[in-house]
């Protein structure tokens, strides 16, 4: 359904106030011809096309400028929130800010704090956690939740014996969560009453099982890329996996190892890189391509926006032409917006992911209008019974009622494309497969296809590396998105089909 | 303080100059990570010094705040993050 909120955004060229020399010329030509019309007609709202798949049609933009700084350069215009997205691949090369209103600042104000007092019994029970063959599992990370909304209950991980002893208020437990570091399917229980023992299987991955990526993408079918396309994953560092091909990066850790840009053991890049570009017993969407992996989180801690800009210089300057970002936070970061302003202006695309803080806003970088925001889609019957991903059903549901957005997906105006984000089965370090869900699995989808269509166009790969090509890049993609019949706030433009 | 900076114009001696004069002769602040000098830098200012060495950089420079990024996760957890 679509909504009818008009909003008003400052459009901004992708550098500077103005339109620059080293711009897209056609960014200042677009602005110039907003002011322009608005001294021809005396009407300042005007319907722009929008850049669509061929024979898809989609309703004009209708624009309104309400100021403007100077003509080529900031409009304060007002838009229909829906049609964001359209807007944004449709004349890429703006920043899109909203507009922000300061206040002063309150007076400050005593807090009143409740603190709920922990009395009473509490009750033991200890959860085993084995495979199929009542082998233990270690590492398992189990949560059990006895007020699921407010989020209490116990947790931690097993043991060498696969056991979690946990201690909680109540036996009646509103969810228990288990989630494997690899191998196997995660587990998912409801509203049940525990006893002092409770024993769970683990179902082992088999990687020739369809999930949702490999629904929408026979993985399998795709022939490899040809023409060389560099993806850069700033993660966690990839590899090592036999399935996975690493063709350069760095690690850009202060006091690490520089060369070391494998996987720090977490396995999220390696996990990432995966969904893009795994050729072997697991295929990618984009088998072919060339990885480069730029490590930034450290084995202990978390990353610095230092290491994270100097990651997207490195990336730049090896040539990469994509740029995997499945991280974020709630702040907006300056530094880190320089250096994807610089990437856009030397021709590279930043794929961001929009965050998993259960339908919170889009966080940063992915909110950044410079970045392409992922949201996470699922479907259901791509996944067993009895597990995780069956917890992040929840409405809107597509066009198709089989697709959902992910119940852990960040939303907003500011979402790009969505892609399969729920029960993603990939690469992990030491040879293992693993499934995760996240908006960070989505995100390396939509990345590995735009690599996968950039491939095809040799011409828009031999582009000198300026904001043109980015812009054109833009374009290319903007016409292989189909909705899905999600609100725009959900999915943005729709997905890579 | 641990602060970002980053040269406003790439090459520009000058601001090179500004920044010696702050980490080696005025010692107002530490160089943590000069990986990247001389476009960029990790520093350290020492608190009681942090609006004068702001002032005596950025002329040369854009100065951002450190901020961390942890490894996104969509596991549930309690609300004491575990």
């Amino acid at each position: 359904m679509q909504h009818t909120t008009l909003s008003r955004f400052i459009l901004l060229p992708a550098n500077q106030i103005d339109a620059s020399a080293n711009a897209n010329p056609e960014i200042e030509n677009f602005l110039i011809s907003l002011s322009k019309g608005i001294k021809a007609t005396g009407k300042n709202s005007m319907k722009l096309s929008v850049r669509n798949a061929p024979k898809t049609k989609a309703p004009p933009i209708t624009l309104r400028v309400v100021d403007s700084i100077q003509e080529d350069g900031a409009k304060l215009v007002e838009m229909n929130e829906d049609q964001m997205a359209d807007f944004r691949f449709s004349y890429p090369g703006l920043r899109i800010i909203p507009e922000r209103f300061y206040r002063r600042p309150p007076l400050p104000s005593p807090e009143i704090l409740i603190k709920t007092k922990k009395t009473g019994e509490t009750i033991a029970a200890t959860i085993t956690v084995e495979d199929q063959n009542n082998y233990p599992v270690e590492n398992a990370y189990v949560v059990a939740f006895t007020d699921f909304v407010n989020r209490v209950g116990g947790g931690g991980q097993t043991n060498s014996s696969g056991k979690i002893k946990l201690n909680l208020i109540s036996d009646k437990i509103e969810r228990l969560y288990i989630y494997p570091a690899h191998s196997f399917w995660s587990y998912f229980k409801s509203r049940f009453i525990i006893n002092a023992a409770l024993n769970i299987r683990l179902k082992e991955i088999d990687i020739r099982f369809k999930d949702s990526l490999r629904f929408f993408y026979d993985t399998s079918a795709l022939p490899p890329i040809e023409n060389t396309v560099k993806v850069a994953v700033i993660d966690t560092g990839v590899g090592p996996h036999d399935d996975l091909v690493v063709s350069g990066g760095a690690n850009t850790i202060e006091g690490e190892d520089e060369n070391d840009f494998a996987d720090n053991g977490e396995g999220h890049g390696t996990h990432v890189a995966g969904i893009i570009g795994a050729n072997g017993n697991i295929k990618g969407v984009a088998a072919g391509v060339q990885i480069y992996s730029y490590r930034v989180f450290p084995k202990i801690g978390d990353a610095s926006n230092f290491y994270v800009m100097k990651a997207i210089k490195k990336a730049v300057d090896d040539g990469c032409d994509l740029i995997n970002l499945s991280l974020g936070s709630a702040d907006l970061d300056e530094g880190l917006i320089s250096y994807i302003k610089d990437a856009y202006d030397k021709g590279v695309i930043c794929f961001a992911a929009n965050g998993n803080e259960d339908r919170s806003p889009v966080c940063f970088p992915a909110a950044y209008s410079l970045c392409v925001a992922v949201s996470a889609m699922g479907r259901k019957g791509t996944f067993p019974p009895n597990t995780v991903q069956k917890a992040t059903v929840k409405s809107p549901f597509g066009k198709d009622p089989q697709n959902f957005i992910a119940d852990f997906s960040n939303i907003g105006p500011e979402t790009d494309l969505t892609a399969p984000g729920v029960g993603i089965i990939s690469t992990f370090p030491g040879n293992f497969y693993a499934v995760m869900d996240g908006t960070s699995m989505a995100c390396p989808a939509a990345t590995g296809i735009a690599a996968r269509l950039l491939a095809t166009r040799p011409d828009l790969l031999q582009l000198p590396k300026n904001q043109q090509r980015t812009d054109e890049i833009m374009k290319l993609l903007s016409v292989h998105i189909k909705s899905l019949g999600f609100n725009s706030i959900f999915e943005g433009k729709g997905m890579f089909l | 303080m641990v602060i970002i900076v980053k040269q406003k114009h790439n090459g520009d001696v000058q601001s090179l100059d500004l920044l010696n004069e702050v980490l080696h002769i005025n010692n107002t602040a530490t160089l943590i990570d000069g990986s990247m000098l001389p476009e960029m830098a990790k520093i350290n200012i020492v608190d009681k010094h942090i609006d004068a060495v702001k002032s005596d950089l950025q002329s040369g420079w854009f100065l951002f705040p450190e901020k961390k990024y942890k490894i996104p996760d969509s596991k549930k957890k309690l609300s004491d993050g575990i």
